[in-house]
């Protein structure tokens, strides 16, 4: 798909820290693209909330530069908040007053013209698929509606950009495929959109562009292709036919072969990133032979956005976690002695 | 005011009476309980009389206007309650970060909460007309006596919308009723002329913005008397404006969090 280039949005050496010295944010760099879907993701806690709510001016950096649209978010400008639309993931929505109302009154909030407010709704209502609910109360909505509905609200008045926190949490999968087609289409049409999303199936298959946040910093942002590149590897996944634990001289071994990086055990079953498929596989499964281990199976899986998203995001981690003593430390882990 | 900041007003102005409807038991408690005062202290204190010069005037009487402005007192002090309601579905952020000019907002819910608080002293006062009070008045004094009722209960609902932003807590709320319109009520003229107070009591009394509503209702309905711009309506709408200013700094701040 194509994107203009000009970027809508632009952080530079961001930082926000919150008393008592957490830091969600820390010197990250960002820039998103007009017309564009660019996903945001990382583990719980790794400051992409804080990011989003900065960039809809929701929320004050504690240093750096950050320009949306031209102007910097924290003014909490009439104008900013008409072109930037940020839709968190609560459901802000009145059980109480029916889809219509509540789209009625929004309407007129945003500054929709008199006349087109009837239009507007209708054509909302008719893309979200939320024409024959409108006269319900929202209360009787179910969840996959109350989202469309929240999700409506914020587009009453066509923004420029769209910051979405989590659009697609608590969606069936229709909902979600649903939900997918229509911020494609947005896109497509002229909206730049920013979303927080842990979707990475559906990232690597609607984004044009990924941010992996971990621990507040910026782990890679470009597209998911590239990311799938540069950061993920294939994985070999191997279950041994017994539960006893293998000798720390075996998984050393392991662990020291050329090909093989960041061998992990979980119980019975081992997985590594390996660089040469055929030659390591069949290296490991005779040094495993040969020490009379027996294997049940094993799987090759290819590089993906999930794999590159648990390298970058594990290895920020593995810098807390406790490492294994003696030879293969850092290249071996047991299952519990390194996160994720 | 254009048509664009008409048309948002009117739009809070209707949801916040919506809300109101879809609440009758709220509605109808802060209803009776300014009846129940008014039956329980009209007959407890029937026998006694109200000294004027040239004159006495009947408890009833007297007491009917005090229980009418207690009735926006105590209904203005509830105003805050749906803003918390509104925090805690998340709406009311959803509200103010819409490009509309939050004091926009904030006059929408208030001239529709002062509307409501109107209303329920109009039955209030109907209800002690049928249980025995009489009172006369001329219409421009009464409908000055409503603007100044009308600026007083604007005033007081404001109050009432800040502490429940600044404070988040429904709890809040009745912490309001003890703190201030309890207080407020009883160093007030509502139930007791001032000339009848204790004299330190009788000066406090002349700087209670009840005091200014009761007075300018009951000048009119005892006594026929146009209400003072300058000394019952001007205070009564600084007053108005200033605890305005507080709740749309408060609202400013809740749009930040």
């Amino acid at each position: 798909m194509a994107t203009d280039s000009s970027p809508v949005a632009t952080v530079r050496s961001l930082r926000k820290s919150y008393p008592g010295g957490i830091v969600a944010l820390d010197g990250v760099d960002l820039d998103l693209s007009a017309r564009s879907i660019t996903a945001l993701t990382g583990p719980n806690g790794s400051g992409k909330t804080t990011l989003l709510r900065i960039l809809a001016g929701r929320l004050a950096p504690s240093s750096g530069t950050v320009k949306v649209l031209g102007a910097d978010p924290a003014g909490d400008s009439v104008s900013l908040r008409r072109r930037v639309s940020f839709i968190s993931q609560e459901l802000a929505l009145d059980p109480e007053m029916t889809g219509a109302q509540t789209l009625r009154l929004f309407a007129v909030l945003y500054g929709v013209p008199h006349r087109k407010i009837a239009a507007r709704i209708d054509e909302l209502a008719q893309s979200l698929e939320l024409k024959r609910h409108l006269p319900m109360r929202v209360q009787a909505y179910s969840g996959g509606l109350r989202r469309r509905l929240h999700l409506a609200l914020g587009l009453l008045d066509d923004p420029e950009l769209l910051l979405l926190d989590e659009p697609t949490a608590g969606l069936d999968p229709a909902g979600r495929a649903f939900l997918w087609a229509f911020l494609k289409q947005l896109a497509e049409r002229s909206a730049s959109i920013a979303m927080i999303t842990h979707d990475l199936d559906e990232v690597a298959r609607h984004c044009h562009r990924v941010a992996v946040i971990g621990n507040g910093k910026l782990l890679a942002c470009a597209s998911p292709q590239t990311v799938v590149r540069d950061h993920a590897r294939r994985m070999l996944r191997v279950t041994l036919a017994t539960d006893a634990p293998l000798s720390d001289p075996t998984l050393a071994h392991l662990a020291e072969l050329p090909s093989v990086k960041n061998l992990r055990v979980r119980g019975p079953e081992l997985s590594m990133e390996i660089f040469d498929e055929h030659p390591a596989k069949e290296r490991i499964l005779s040094m495993l032979s040969s020490g009379n281990i027996d294997v049940r199976s094993f799987q090759v899986q290819e590089p993906d956005l999930a794999s590159a998203y648990f390298r970058l995001t594990g290895e920020t981690a593995e810098q807390q976690s406790r490492r294994l003593p003696g030879s293969a430390r850092g290249r071996h882990t047991r299952d519990g002695e390194a996160a994720s | 005011m254009t048509a664009a900041a008409l048309r948002i007003v009117s739009s809070v102005y209707e949801r916040t009476w919506m809300k109101a409807l879809r609440r009758p038991v709220l509605l109808s408690f802060s209803l009776a309980q300014p009846m129940i005062w008014m039956l329980f202290f009209g007959f407890l204190f029937q026998r006694y009389r109200v000294e004027r010069p040239g004159g006495e005037i009947r408890y009833l009487d007297f007491l009917l206007p005090g229980i009418c402005a207690m009735t926006i007192l105590f209904g203005a002090s509830q105003s805050g309650i749906e803003l918390i309601r509104d925090m805690q579905t998340h709406f009311l952020g959803r509200l103010l970060n819409t490009p509309a000019d939050r004091r926009l907002l904030l006059i929408g819910k208030l001239t529709a909460d002062v509307s409501r608080l109107l209303a329920q002293a109009t039955l209030v006062f109907l209800l002690g007309l049928v249980v025995g009070a009489r009172v006369s008045s001329s219409l421009p004094g009464l409908a000055l006596a409503v603007v100044a009722l009308g600026l007083f209960g604007f005033a007081f609902s404001a109050l009432s919308c800040a502490i429940a932003l600044l404070t988040r807590a429904p709890e809040s709320m009745a912490v309001f009723v003890h703190l201030v319109n309890m207080p407020l009520l009883f160093t007030s003229t509502a139930f007791v002329p001032s000339r009848q107070m204790p004299d330190f009591l009788s000066s406090v009394s002349q700087f209670n913005p009840l005091t200014l509503a009761v007075g300018a209702l009951r000048g009119t309905l005892l006594f026929q008397e146009i209400p003072s711009v300058k000394l019952s309506l001007l205070p009564l709408a600084l007053l108005a404006l200033v605890l305005f200013g507080v709740a749309s700094a408060a609202l400013t701040r809740a749009a930040q969090d």
